[in-house]
């Protein structure tokens, strides 16, 4: 029992308590594992410092993990970063097959937890130095390589998805332009409350949540789909076996996670994002993907989970926050009066390891948890829509209202997407696109500025700026074509069958 | 060759450049889905008369679903009172109300079973928010 020198026994229950409350956390939409960490931090205030890092790791990884519940059951990803999980796990759980893709889901998130944990344990110095490496324009490329999933997600027409995704694109520049605070595309007369534009959460549940609500209201709330909704018959069960099947797709997957959190300001929805897209490319059947293909949500769980360990790797090794959730993290280091940065871990040997034991114990917590409790989180599917929707709205309205502390605009951003997510399906906008290229957008324009900021505004740049850039060029190109392919594979597929 | 491949940057135009550009390529994509549908409702019409018949069968099999006015009015309508009674009678009252009358939209009649369910579920359901949020993790409420 050598950890338990590192780690007291106080902290090991904090982060038992931290991980569950972080998946309820997560599981609510609206609340975010930012959120979580947000919230308890002003507790850990009078913990000792491996104590405090206990809890909020904890809740930063049952936070991460909790989103898939909601995305899988009631096609509402939690937290943004698991979008991704309702284009296969939703479709499932109206097969009949909801525990088995939660159990699926889980599996693959404790895999790409400990994938991206190794990463961090052994690679945290060379890797954050790589990393830095990385200017503005190899980012502003992973961002696009990140947008190419919208070609491979479209639904029916490839050049509507194509439109939809620029359309969030455009809808994600409203507001100031942080480099020469200048505003664009606002309404005069919003200007404070469209300071910053429209933030993604109250976007991301107003799309999905209100918009899916207004949906059931127009069909008159009627409860045949969930009467009709089975839970998993017995021979229809999930057994590890059907993770083992996809042990390339979870290490993909794991892989693409872990390193996009490690670059800082990538943010972490484009981690599932990508490695969805790429499960796809290399799926050898990408035309079921979106129609309740495990694979997907495999890929999704396995990237958002490795995207942690990830993250904590330029946070820890040399001090950058690479998100809002590091950010915070690295405020309960600086309240405890620890200084992270290139010093940290040969200075704080004890700690180090108890960040990472923190991890792993996080890790096994979440899945005991999610694992043996799923089967009754399941149950929600049966619950009457008139006495869910009602508390679904609730939970929206606070979890917008209170994600940037107290702002009634957000509660309004959250209705007045809520009303596109319901128009937008029938003018023929895809949502999923429209919201990666919305999460991606800000990030697109900063990268794309700052590497003209250093050539002077020469395109050429993108094309001539090293031996990175053109990597990223093959994968960006090879990711396209692959997925055109596909698309006209499928067509002719669905041309033959007819 | 070299010029098209420059873009002019000044400090001012900073928050205009890429704006442009996307917008650029959002015209030129919604012209071409323009004409693609016009080219499609084209052809589409040039087949219509052989497979009228055809069509017809299909559209007796699926009924188109009712819309249900009240209920998508209702929900509209609650929403953005909802939105503007949180910032004038606070979180706890508004929140009750609001349920109780979505649970009975929903529900579809208002008889005593369905009072009884929308007045549990808008109690329990605001309590517990109240609480554990707003009193337990001291989360700003409406």
């Amino acid at each position: 029992m050598e950890f338990l020198n590192v780690l007291s026994p106080l902290a090991i229950v904090l982060c038992f308590l931290g991980v569950f409350l972080g998946i309820i956390l997560g599981a609510i939409p609206g609340m975010t594992a930012t959120m979580a960490i947000a919230i308890f931090l002003p507790l850990t205030y009078s913990l000792d410092l491996i104590d405090s890092l206990g809890l909020l790791l904890g809740l930063y990884v049952g936070g991460i993990s909790g989103g898939l519940i909601p995305a899988i059951l009631i096609n509402i990803p939690g937290t943004p970063s698991s979008l991704c999980t309702t284009f296969d796990g939703y479709p499932m759980t109206q097969k009949g097959e909801a525990e088995k893709a939660l159990k699926l889901g889980i599996s693959a998130s404790v895999f790409g937890g400990f994938f991206s944990l190794i990463v961090l344990y052994f690679f945290a110095p060379i890797l954050s130095t790589v990393a830095v490496d990385f200017s503005s324009v190899e980012k502003f490329l992973i961002i696009v390589f990140a947008l190419t999933v919208i070609a491979s997600i479209s639904q029916g027409s490839l050049l509507g998805g194509i439109f939809s995704g620029i359309l969030g694109i455009l809808i994600s520049l409203i507001g100031t332009f942080p480099d020469n605070n200048e505003l664009r595309f606002v309404p005069e007369g919003l200007e404070t409350q469209l300071m910053y534009g429209f933030d993604l959460v109250p976007v991301l549940i107003g799309l999905f949540a209100i918009g899916q609500l207004l949906e059931e209201a127009e069909n008159g709330m009627k409860n045949t789909a969930s009467k009709n909704l089975k839970l998993d018959s017995k021979e229809n069960k999930f057994k590890f076996s059907m993770l083992l099947k996809q042990k390339m797709n979870v290490f993909r997957s794991a892989i693409i996670g872990t390193f996009i959190g490690i670059l800082p300001g990538v943010g972490g929805s484009a981690a599932s994002i990508t490695a969805y897209s790429q499960a796809k490319n290399f799926s050898k059947k990408p035309e079921k993907f979106g129609t309740g293909e495990p694979e997907g949500l495999v890929a999704s769980e396995a990237a958002n989970n490795g995207l942690i360990g990830g993250a904590l790797v330029p946070l820890l090794s040399l001090g950058i926050p690479g998100d809002s959730t590091t950010a915070i993290l690295l405020g309960a280091f600086l309240l405890q009066g620890v200084q992270v940065g290139p010093l940290f871990i040969p200075s704080n040997p004890d700690l180090w390891s108890g960040i990472v034991i923190a991890l792993v114990i996080a890790n096994i917590a979440m899945f005991v948890i999610l694992f043996f409790t799923i089967k009754y989180f399941a149950k929600i599917i049966f619950v009457p829509k008139y006495i869910l929707f009602p508390i679904i709205i609730v939970a929206c309205v606070v979890g917008s209202y209170a994600i940037n502390n107290g702002i009634m605009f957000d509660v309004w951003t959250l209705f007045l997407f809520g009303f596109l997510g319901y128009i937008f399906p029938k003018i023929g906008v895809q949502i999923p696109s429209f919201l990666i290229g919305f999460i991606l957008g800000t990030n697109a324009e900063k990268y794309f500025i700052d590497s003209l900021k250093a050539s002077d505004g020469d395109l050429t740049i993108f094309f001539t700026k090293g031996p990175i850039s053109i990597v990223l060029w093959v994968l960006i190109l090879g990711s396209l074509l692959y997925s055109v392919i596909n698309i006209f594979k499928s067509k002719n597929k669905q041309g033959a069958s007819l | 060759m070299g010029e098209l491949l420059k873009i002019d940057l000044t400090y001012s135009n900073y928050h205009t450049v890429f704006p442009k550009l996307i917008i650029y390529l959002l015209t030129l994509l919604g012209i071409v889905l323009i004409i693609k549908n016009v080219v499609n409702k084209m052809k589409i019409k040039k087949t219509a008369k052989k497979e009228d018949i055809h069509n017809q069968e299909i559209d007796k099999d699926q009924p188109k679903e009712k819309f249900n006015v009240t209920m998508f009015v209702g929900t509209v309508i609650l929403l953005i009172i909802y939105g503007f009674a949180l910032d004038w009678f606070g979180f706890l009252f508004t929140t009750i109300i609001f349920i109780i009358l979505t649970t009975l939209l929903y529900i579809g009649s208002v008889n005593k079973k369905a009072i009884l369910i929308s007045i549990s579920n808008a109690a329990a359901t605001t309590m517990i928010i109240w609480l554990v949020f707003g009193k337990l993790f001291d989360i700003t409420l409406p």
